[in-house]
């Protein structure tokens, strides 16, 4: 049993850790640099999603870059870590209150003292679900990394794609269960253009 | 209603059909909108419920078919249309169309010297749905709970000899009792009741010894996580996306006070999932935010 409980340990372990570093050098409990630049990603989303406006600024580097894809509108977009500060302020501001995560399995490249991380993300507002990837460029500078750009597309999502952790909860009639569905056939067949998803098409009798 | 509760509300069907699919209501005998998608596919405005599959101009994948009702049966109808369609058939889909495609799946049961050893090596097997980790006298058993379509009792047997996990064949009826007295004729004992119940702690026991315990998970993913697990393998592919990022905060949770979730317990029916999740995602927001 010890031998199986070894097993399972190890195991355990390999789940842990979701990014395909190379660790057979690390001790135990210490993170990988990967691990590390995750949490970082994870950490600056949070603290840009809470509004944190001083310590989002503090992670840019000097000179640092933001470079914005709306995909939607095909619009493209270049300004500096300043500007964009500027505009989450003015964001923040007017009230406006949102929230982004990462999703999926992101990739995270590290050589030396620059990395990238490649991550699809979520970002969720009181009207409107959607997402992308971000790519963070890092440079480790006096020991702390720091984001030299930051670029990312933004697209509508149309279903409620993994849009949170908790069970979905849909207001529905009994008729339809608890899957969050979309009403509108036309931008869930763009969509299916778009991701390859195929669109689920549900006749159903809901009365009233 | 029936069709709401069953299909429409089992976990990873939810799950499959809001991360695999685009999916899309549409009220019958509504004027509208409704009206004019019932109308461009043919569908009468009275009827039972029918799921159409569509491609990105709006043709079907795979043809209409109807008096598709059942969990299983829509969970097949995901499957066929993934596969049709060329994407990737994630293992919880499938896991999902495995376990919900047999009313009656059969039972077998085996001795070996150690029941956490047996549910890894057994519940691993392509075929086996379940297993439960038992005593019958002084024997450590496993119950295994199989799709004799996709893996016959005499191949489940034989894997069962390969893997040094039958010292005893506890044999369910007639058919079973002929064929272990083929194979292990020296091994074979007739059985007409099921093995009472291991302790909590030593069914599924890697599984329960990781927070993943505290992830709802059905019969075979749990089975089949907990087999991946002591083959030293990274479970987190068998999770559904939504059960990916809950892991996830469980983690997070847990890292931060290992004694948070102890009063939680993994519920053993579907049914008990939605008020569950409710009271642990409470919780986990309450440790480490929403």
């Amino acid at each position: 049993m010890r031998y199986f409980t070894f097993a399972v340990l190890a195991a355990w372990l390999l789940f842990s850790v979701h990014v395909s570093a190379s660790d057979e050098d690390r001790s135990p409990g210490t993170k990988s640099v990967e691990e590390e630049l995750l949490a970082l990603c994870g950490q600056w989303l949070d603290d840009y999603s809470e509004g944190r406006v001083e310590r989002v600024a503090a992670r840019f580097a000097p000179g640092a870059v933001v470079a914005i894809d709306a995909a939607d509108s095909d619009k493209q977009r270049v300004m500096s870590a300043e500007d964009f500060i500027t505009l989450v302020r003015q964001s923040l501001e007017r009230g406006r209150t949102f929230r982004e995560w990462l999703v999926g399995e992101p990739t995270v490249l590290v050589d030396h003292k620059i990395a990238t991380v490649w991550a699809p993300y979520r970002v969720e507002s009181p009207d409107r679900l959607a997402g992308g990837i971000d790519v963070f460029q890092f440079v480790r500078l006096d020991g702390d990394w720091k984001i030299v750009s930051l670029s990312y597309t933004n697209r509508k999502i149309v279903a409620r794609e993994e849009s949170s952790p908790t069970p979905s909860d849909a207001p529905n009639p009994p008729e339809l269960g608890r899957v969050a569905w979309n009403r509108d056939l036309g931008p869930a067949i763009e969509e299916t253009a778009t991701s390859g998803k195929p669109t689920l098409l549900l006749f159903q009798e809901v009365p009233g | 209603m029936r069709f709401g509760q069953e299909p429409l509300s089992h976990p990873l069907l939810i799950d499959a059909i809001e991360n695999e699919f685009i999916p899309v209501a549409v009220h019958n005998n509504r004027e509208g909108a409704d009206a004019e998608i019932l109308e461009r596919f043919g569908e009468p405005a009275w009827n039972n419920p029918v799921i159409r599959f569509l491609d990105g101009e709006g043709k079907d994948i795979v043809p209409r078919r109807d008096r598709i009702w059942s969990a299983g049966g829509v969970a097949a109808r995901l499957e066929e249309v993934l596969l049709a369609s060329g994407r990737d058939l994630p293992p919880y889909v499938r896991i999902a169309a495995r376990e919900l495609s047999l009313e009656k799946p059969d039972l077998a049961t085996f001795a070996m010297h150690c029941f956490w050893e047996g549910e890894v090596r057994l519940g691993g097997l392509d075929g086996v749905l379940n297993t439960r980790a038992g005593w019958i006298d002084k024997f450590e058993v496993v119950e295994v709970t199989f799709d004799a379509s996709r893996i016959s009792y005499e191949n489940l047997l034989e894997r069962a000899l390969e893997l040094g996990c039958a010292s005893k064949v506890f044999a369910h009826g007639e058919s079973q009792i002929a064929i272990a007295r083929a194979i292990a004729p020296d091994r074979v004992i007739p059985i007409a009741s099921p093995a009472a119940n291991a302790k909590k702690s030593d069914d599924k026991h890697g599984l329960n010894s990781t927070w993943l315990r505290f992830v709802p998970l059905t019969p075979m993913q749990a089975t089949k996580i907990n087999a991946a697990l002591g083959n030293g393998q990274s479970p987190s592919h068998l999770l559904s996306p939504r059960q990916r990022r809950l892991a996830a905060r469980i983690e997070a949770a847990i890292k931060k006070d290992a004694h948070l979730l102890d009063r939680f317990e993994r519920p053993g029916s579907i049914d008990d999932f939605v008020e569950y999740e409710k009271k642990l995602l409470a919780v986990l927001a309450a440790a480490i935010g929403e």
